[in-house]
């Protein structure tokens, strides 16, 4: 910390521009992070609101976490309290040989991140299905490679607890793979499965069993999200009417979906909460009284986001006619539309 | 409430809009160009809860009434200002604007090739700042920075001439 410096005063020599650890500092500094942490943190960390601090990835509460570990180094009976607070880990290459000890330590742990691991993901597979005593609903297996068919198989019989799975991002992601997730995690919630955008149009018709395998075994599916997914009508069809809870659909970039096809599907799920969609850049097809009228048929939404979409006024109008219970409206790049729509729209659902 | 690209709004209509929006925490108007920073003003008043906002690349200022941002005190909610691409914004203006939000954790002026000493005062002044985004502003100076930065956890110079002066600021803050 230097606090005096200034442009004139500087030398060059390196001693200057990186002053020695001064020891007697340092214990300062880390005093005063334990004082504050004796005098916020402690009682109201417990009782209010723990979990977020402790393992948010939120920067706001970044320097939490940071006075939490110096104190943590400290009280071993403060660190066993922190353990049962952690419900997320993220595996990377140097976590896994501890990953035994890990799991003994954070004994809550419901989620878990295998995105930045490079190593063999069937064995760390097999080697967490050695632990079934762990409660794990979320899995996150975004930007391998591919799917590690067998390591997922071993872990869905061992771990059944599994409710959100995400697969985005993988670059070799095929129909196969479909088939595997439908059968090993039939109770899955939430599902997240964005693609590379460059499939292979051969291939097309493998796509589209697996959809449907997907929509028929995933019963309780909730949430979903498709985006760049080469998934037409028809199957988009499947989905809704064979997905009955389904709230939150998500379909950025699917170009093959056209404007009636999507008019269509809305009507079967009426109780849809939240619908994303962009189809391929502005396309002009989805100006139409039948695509406006079934969005308006979705009496509960309340996040609407449409990107890259032709859309009039009417659709505002219709929205504003309905009062939508909207909280979140995304309609960026989207053409069209003007300001007395957005006006109109605004004045009607004032929940945003 | 993102309405990016929105190029037909204008200042008039985002004063008109924001009556209704009074519960509006995220706002993303990038790409609008016919609003210009007094719409970032309106909005600061008109809408308590905001914690982002991002008006990147918008229309440049307008002279006339140029005194609308003294009427009103600071807003203390703000976190995250995305203010990139925006080449008219000058030094003043980013001091005036971070005198209405002092508290903001992010500020990003990406490609803000007006700026150049006056992010001293701004980091002065907004002392809880954990990342800045200064990268493609070809102009911004760092050197009169004599005092500590208590808070700056990331700061973002890519594309831009660093000197060893500027990086021992750079060490001295982080």
């Amino acid at each position: 910390m230097v606090s005096d410096s200034s442009s004139t005063t500087m030398t060059t020599t390196i001693a200057t521009f990186y002053p020695p650890l001064d020891s007697s500092k340092d214990i300062k500094r880390k005093r005063n992070y334990l004082y504050k942490v004796s005098r916020v943190m402690i009682s109201p960390i417990f009782s209010e609101k723990p979990t977020h601090i402790l393992y948010d990835v939120n920067p706001q509460t970044h320097n939490i976490r940071r006075y939490l570990n110096s104190l943590s180094l400290v009280s071993k009976q403060f660190l066993s309290i922190t353990n049962r607070l952690r419900f997320s880990l993220a595996v990377r290459n140097p976590t896994h040989p501890l990953l035994g000890r890990l799991f003994k330590r954070f004994s809550n742990l419901t989620s878990l991140d295998l995105t930045s691991f490079d190593g063999d993901l069937d064995t760390l597979l097999y080697e967490i299905s050695n632990f079934p005593s762990l409660n794990i609903t979320s899995l996150d297996l975004s930007y391998q490679p591919t799917i590690p068919a067998n390591g997922l198989q071993t872990f869905s019989q061992m771990i059944t607890t599994l409710t959100s799975l995400t697969c985005s991002y993988i670059v070799n992601f095929n129909s196969s793979h479909m088939f595997l997730i439908a059968e090993c995690f039939p109770m899955l919630e939430e599902l997240n499965i964005v693609h590379t955008s460059c499939y292979d149009n051969k291939n097309y018709t493998s796509y589209c069993d697996g959809v449907e395998a997907l929509s028929l075994a995933l019963f309780k599916l909730r949430k979903v999200n498709l985006s760049r997914f080469p998934i037409n009508n028809q199957l988009l069809f499947h989905l809704f009417k064979n997905c009955k809870l389904l709230q939150d659909v998500i379909m950025f970039c699917c170009d093959q979906i056209t404007s009636a096809g999507i008019a269509y599907t809305l009507r079967e799920r009426p109780t849809l909460r939240s619908l994303s969609f962009s189809s391929s850049p502005i396309s002009l097809e989805f100006a139409t009284s039948q695509f406006y009228d079934s969005m308006v048929s979705l009496k509960d939404l309340t996040c609407l986001r449409l990107r890259f979409l032709n859309i009039s006024d009417d659709l505002l109008y219709s929205i504003a006619r309905e009062s939508l219970p909207l909280t979140r409206l995304v309609l960026g790049f989207c053409t069209c539309y003007s300001y007395a729509g957005i006006f109109c729209l605004l004045s009607k659902c004032q929940g945003l | 409430m993102d309405l990016q690209r929105a190029s037909f709004l204008n200042d008039q209509h985002v004063v008109q809009l924001s009556s209704f929006i009074g519960d509006l925490m995220y706002i993303n108007l990038s790409g609008c160009e016919n609003i210009t920073k007094s719409s970032l003003f309106v909005l600061a008043r008109s809408c308590p809860l905001l914690c982002e906002i991002k008006m990147e690349g918008i229309g440049s200022e307008i002279v006339e009434n140029s005194d609308s941002s003294m009427d009103f005190g600071v807003d203390p909610r703000l976190k995250s200002l995305y203010l990139g691409k925006n080449s008219w914004l000058s030094d003043e203006s980013i001091i005036t604007i971070s005198s209405i939000f002092p508290y903001f954790q992010l500020l990003d002026l990406n490609s803000c090739e007006c700026i150049s000493d006056g992010i001293c005062q701004v980091l002065r002044r907004c002392c809880k700042i954990r990342h800045l985004n200064l990268s493609f502003s070809k102009e911004v100076k760092l050197l009169g920075m004599n005092f500590i930065v208590p808070n700056l956890e990331v700061l973002n110079l890519s594309h831009k001439k660093v000197d060893d002066q500027t990086l021992y600021l750079r060490a001295t803050i982080s």
